[in-house]
């Protein structure tokens, strides 16, 4: 009932990370210098980093796996990991943009970053409607102000006011939809909303029985608003016609931001919120997303194949990927509906969005590195003959973009794998025939997008290595990209070779969501409900059904 | 004349809604667009306050429902703050406000 | 108890703010003039605080007077106001894209109106209506304590896994302020004039 010491200490690296950006924005005014506020940045998330590894890798690992629901927080795994990636995110884009923002804008570039890093943090935990929207809304604000400090052009003003537009039209639609959802589960509580809806079926039958109406329409409605708002940030059909056009108008830096960070919130919320929140619905949902995951697929690949401009093609490739993930989330949807233990939807989309992640932010930090600020590199053409002229960050860019393609043994490869072998997996699972087939065709048309997407990736590659030089780009982008793009490589390149850790990690995460909470350790005079003492208010009658 | 529900409330907040939605979809004009915004964004808290009321239904919800609703204006106002920068920004570069203008950048 | 003379005040009044909300909602989309569409906002958001009232949601209702009529609608007007270069003015929509949107938008309108009215919840009337005084809908300082994060609405709920979410507003509370803080810094950048630009944009405007 309170937010009290017990969930404040859960919450100390987001304290520390919120301290920290409102230093830097104050402390910016008084000195200057982009390296300092850096240093200080990457010092910060190193810090939060150590304090959630340190006072909860304890707290949640052991015990039961299921997680502490403290206040309007969940204290589980999946949180954990998830913040440790965000963290890891955050200090990626630190380096990524350490030279790429104005000089004189520095502290403030680096303070809203950090802001919308633990935006990312507190949706990865959220278990409350209002949390998750005003964190999903943490993520969103500093994004449109980021787009903005990269680069004041007339690209650039484009590009955000289309990005700002479409993006409060989908918080928008998700808030009417959430509305809905309170309106009929009575609780912000996501826990609370998945106890309304799923684990008391006689309740929710009865009610609905009365109705005259198919059990879930009205959930099934608010389900649709919440797809559409959630679709937004994957970047998924029929919501993705922003990413083309606002990945050309950006900085480098900025369209990594926008590649990995909505994704990851997207899915998280969506695992939050629709998986583990009505899986009632799910009988009818995974249809609906199946449908989007084969279109978002085929449209991005598809389009990217005769894209000349380096920055829309990785565009489309974005949203080819969120296809990709809607797979897993799709997988998990069917799931939900059955008895039988998961085929790791969940784990798979969670390992796929983080491959996807760093491979994407190690192609546009060899894409940063190689520019300058007075002369980006925009397109294909540009990259001819780069293996001899810059072979560093020629080979770099080959990893990541074989990574993105699914070429064995990279960490691409086993994600797509194991997204597939979910897919497979279901349709050979006992389900009906229809639903069988509808897998695999997923599965299917799953594998030729992998063939179709091969081919652009493999372009770009080639036209590194077997083209003559042009000219010699001039590789000004700093030595933070420069460090980017190595970690990134070898980050891919390593979980290709042990994909066994990041595999288990997930699927960690996904058993602790769905294993049942415990509540956080109360104070005493709190586990029994108190006499009503205030004047104010009169009791009550504890709610029986929705 | 019939007691007014819920679902009378509910209808004020399904049309500011629709309309909040035609009006991005077909206003030209980067305000007009946003007015739209905030059209669905009222819908919404219409919703909310709606469904926590105690004098509209005999279970009431609690006070979530006006928790929400106030979160969400407060977010609209910073929103708007934002929007209007980006807004005057893009009149800026372009002079010109029309969203249909904003041609730029194709592939 | 709501009732005067045998008229149902309630009703009445529920039905001025309503028409008027919903008119002014369709004036907005049906307005070519983006200083009218402007004007009918305003009037729009207005009526929607009397309905507010109604509900019993009191304080909300004064803030969204307050906040969003009084703040958020005043920088909207400002915007227009300065971008209100009489070719930008009226901006008409093809007839094409009306049409479309209108056979869409009715389409939709119907959906939610049907979902809606299907909910047996939601469309009886409270029957003990007459029992509730002004003061039992008081909330403002539930509410208040509230974001303080201490939940004094709901001291009566057992259900233990409804209990652990029911959290107070304490967190969302600082979040929100970040958010304005970032929306502090990000529009004064933003809106701060660019300078190497700005003897540029002068002369075209």
């Amino acid at each position: 009932m309170f937010v009290d010491s017990e969930t404040i200490r859960f919450l100390w690296p987001e304290l520390i990370l919120v301290l920290c950006a409102a230093w830097i924005y104050l402390g910016g005014t008084f000195r200057g210098s982009r390296r300092w506020w850096v240093a200080f940045a990457l010092a910060a998330y190193l810090l939060a980093l150590g304090v959630i590894l340190g006072l909860e890798g304890p707290a949640t690992t052991s015990g039961d796996r299921g997680g502490l629901a403290s206040g309007p927080i969940l204290v589980d795994q999946l949180g954990m990991i998830c913040r440790c990636f965000a963290i890891l995110v955050g200090i990626l884009l630190t380096l990524l943009m350490s030279k790429s923002t104005r000089h004189d804008l520095g502290s403030e570039y680096q303070g809203t970053l950090m802001l919308l890093v633990v935006g990312l943090m507190l949706v990865a935990r959220a278990n409350d409607l209002v949390l998750l929207f005003v964190s999903l809304e943490l993520i969103s604000v500093p994004t449109y102000v980021l787009l903005f400090l990269g680069r004041r052009d007339r690209g650039t003003s484009e590009a955000t006011l289309k990005y700002f537009l479409l993006s409060i039209l989908s918080s928008a639609m998700l808030l009417y939809g959430m509305s809905f959802l309170y309106g009929l589960t009575g609780t912000t509580s996501l826990r609370g909303i998945q106890a309304a809806v799923s684990t008391q079926p006689s309740v929710a039958a009865l009610s609905f029985a009365s109705l005259g109406i198919s059990p879930d329409a009205l959930i099934y409605l608010s389900l649709v608003f919440l797809v559409a708002g959630l679709g937004f940030r994957l970047a998924a059909v029929p919501f993705h016609f922003y990413a083309p056009d606002v990945f050309q108008g950006v900085t480098h830096a900025n369209a990594a931001l926008l590649s990995v960070v909505p994704k990851v919130a997207g899915l998280l919320a969506f695992t939050r919120l629709v998986i583990l929140g009505f899986p009632q619905a799910a009988s009818q949902a995974w249809e609906i997303l199946l449908v989007l995951s084969i279109l978002t697929m085929t449209l991005g690949n598809v389009c990217a194949l005769w894209q000349q401009n380096l920055r829309r093609l990785l565009a489309y490739s974005s949203i080819a990927h969120a296809g990709y993930i809607l797979i897993g989330i799709t997988v998990a949807l069917a799931d939900s509906q059955r008895a039988g233990d998961s085929q790791g939807g969940v784990a798979a989309a969670l390992v796929y969005v983080v491959v996807y992640a760093v491979a994407a932010l190690g192609s546009f930090a060899v894409l940063a590195y190689l520019g300058s600020e007075q002369n980006e590199v925009h397109g294909v053409d540009e990259l001819a003959g780069l293996a001899r002229t810059r072979p560093f960050a020629a080979t770099a860019l080959s990893i990541c973009m074989f990574s993105l393609a699914g070429l064995p043994p990279l960490a691409g490869f086993w994600g797509k794998l194991v997204l597939f072998l979910g897919a497979v997996q279901t349709s050979s699972g006992g389900l009906t025939v229809q639903v069988m087939q509808w897998f695999m065709i997923l599965a299917i048309a799953g594998a030729i997008n992998a063939a179709i997407g091969a081919a652009y990736y493999l372009r770009v590659i080639a036209t590194m290595f077997f083209r003559a030089p042009a000219k010699t780009l001039d590789a000004e982008g700093g030595d933070g990209a420069a460090v980017v793009m190595l970690v990134c490589a070898s980050l891919v390149v390593a979980i290709g070779l042990f994909p066994g850790i990041a595999l288990n990690l997930a699927r960690k995460a996904e058993a602790s969501l769905r294993a049942p909470v415990s509540l956080a350790a109360q104070d005493p005079d709190r586990s029994q409900p108190r006499p009503v003492e205030h004047a104010w208010h009169a009791p009550e009658p504890p709610r029986t059904n929705l | 004349m019939a007691p007014i529900t819920v679902a009378h409330y509910l209808a004020v907040g399904a049309v500011m809604f629709v309309a909040g939605v035609l009006c991005m979809v077909t206003k030209r004009n980067a305000l007009g667009v946003l007015m739209g915004v905030e059209l669905v964004l009222n819908g919404a808290n219409i919703n909310f306050v709606a469904f926590g009321s105690k004098l509209l239904r005999a279970e009431s919800l609690g006070l979530d429902g006006q928790f929400i609703a106030l979160f969400v204006i407060v977010l609209a106002a910073g929103e708007a703050a934002v929007a209007l920068a980006i807004a005057l920004n893009f009149y800026n570069n372009h002079t010109t406000i029309d969203v249909d203008r904003a041609d730029d950048l194709k592939g | 108890m709501m009732t005067l003379a045998g008229m149902d005040w309630h009703a009445i009044y529920f039905w001025l703010f309503a028409l008027l909300t919903c008119g002014f909602a369709l004036a907005v989309l049906f307005s070519a003039n983006v200083v009218r569409m402007a004007f009918y906002l305003v009037l729009c958001l207005g009526a929607s605080a009397g309905l507010f009232f109604l509900t019993g949601a009191e304080f909300v209702a004064a803030m969204q007077l307050m906040i969003y009529v009084g703040g958020t609608l005043v920088l909207l007007v400002f915007g227009v106001m300065l971008t209100a270069h009489s070719r930008f003015v009226s901006l008409r929509t093809p007839s094409g894209e009306w049409i479309l949107a209108l056979i869409a938008g009715s389409a939709l309108l119907a959906l939610l109106l049907s979902a809606a009215l299907k909910v047996p919840d939601w469309v009886k009337a409270n029957p003990d209506r007459a029992a509730i005084s002004a003061a039992d809908v008081e909330a403002t300082t539930p509410i208040g304590m509230g974001f303080a994060g201490v939940r004094v609405d709901k001291l009566s709920q057992t259900d233990p896994q409804l209990l652990g979410g029911m959290s107070g507003y304490l967190l969302p509370f600082l979040i929100v302020s970040i958010h304005l803080l970032v929306v502090l810094i990000g529009a004064a950048y933003m809106a701060r004039a660019k300078r190497r630009a700005a003897a540029v944009d002068e002369g075209a405007v």
